[in-house]
């Protein structure tokens, strides 16, 4: 999936935080950051050529996101941040509920990695 | 396959036999259990080479490596964590990833053999959603990653204080043995 397929969504503003549910086998330990965080395989396009995400605003909340989910963790990054690496974003709510997103856009190893360095974790759910 | 999504599987990886210059060993796994199949009826004698074999119900991974990298830490460590991520099911997070292929698990450990010293420290191994595995390394101030996802390609990327590189490590195959021998020395200058 290209990005031209798909526009930049202007209404989503550069404040606002995107989630991203992490799977418990893709968390690593940093020892140059001296913390555990995602591994950039995390930030990896799904089958369907995107990222999934929820916008933390739109959502009902992160119980909901995180409700019947195969992943334990949630981790977080500004919608800014993600543009300035070059990425896209577009609402979603058809296929997975309030404040569903989708990140679209070339994630090369080194975009992936800056995400993986930059998220946060989303209490309760960090490791 | 017997697929568990908890991965109980544990256990250790031992070859014991020191006299021989290059010899072919295997270790089988069946659930917590880990048995050791040597040795390993192998066609030809070349280094290093790595066959992992699924079955109904284990997986089989026949190593033929030198004698001084028998008791690498890595090795030791490495070897059980890749097979466990064999038994992970189709769909095993919410991308719906593809299982494990078992060649990804074999490029990888091929390419680990080739590259890596015995006293080289052990990689993070991460199971990808198109049914690869990455190995990883965060550590003395370096970044590297490599990804095996199918039988043909390996991608790898390294970053530092002085800059990053990514690319497929059949463009540059000798670019990885000096960025991992970065990972125990900070005085190396990688080409990045």
């Amino acid at each position: 999936m290209s990005v031209s397929a798909f526009a930049d969504d202007p209404t989503i503003d550069d404040k606002e935080i995107i989630w991203r549910r992490i799977p418990q086998l893709q968390v690593v330990y940093d020892d140059n950051l001296k913390r555990k965080r995602p591994s950039s395989k995390c930030f990896q396009d799904s089958t369907g050529g995107h990222t999934s995400v929820y916008i933390a605003s739109e959502a009902i909340s992160s119980q909901a996101v995180m409700q019947g989910a195969k992943e334990p963790f949630l981790a977080s990054l500004s919608v800014g941040f993600i543009r300035q690496l070059g990425l896209v974003i577009t609402r979603d709510s058809s296929t997975g509920g309030p404040g569903h997103a989708l990140l679209i856009g070339k994630k090369t190893g080194g975009i992936r990695s800056h995400m993986a360095k930059t998220a946060t974790w989303v209490e309760p759910y960090a490791p | 396959m017997n697929v568990d999504v908890a991965l109980p599987l544990e256990g250790t990886f031992a070859i014991q036999n020191k006299s021989m210059p290059e010899f072919a060993g295997g270790i089988s796994s069946l659930h917590n259990s880990w048995t050791h199949t040597f040795p390993y009826p192998f066609d030809t004698m070349s280094l290093p080479e790595v066959r992992v074999s699924v079955r109904e119900n284990s997986v089989v991974v026949a190593l033929k490596i030198a004698p001084e990298i028998i008791y690498a830490k890595w090795l030791n460590q490495t070897v059980p964590e890749l097979v466990r991520l064999l038994w992970l099911p189709k769909g095993w997070n919410s991308d719906n990833p593809e299982q494990i292929n078992p060649r990804a698990i074999e490029k990888i450990l091929a390419l680990l053999l080739a590259i890596l010293e015995p006293d080289s420290p052990p990689p993070i191994v991460v199971p990808t959603t198109r049914g690869g595995v990455q190995v990883e390394w965060h550590q003395n101030g370096i970044d590297l990653e490599i990804e095996s996802f199918n039988s043909s390609k390996l991608e790898y990327y390294f970053s530092d204080s002085k800059g990053e590189k990514e690319g497929t490590i059949e463009d540059d195959p000798a670019i990885l043995k000096q960025f991992t021998s970065c990972l125990k020395t900070t005085s190396c200058s990688p080409r990045v």
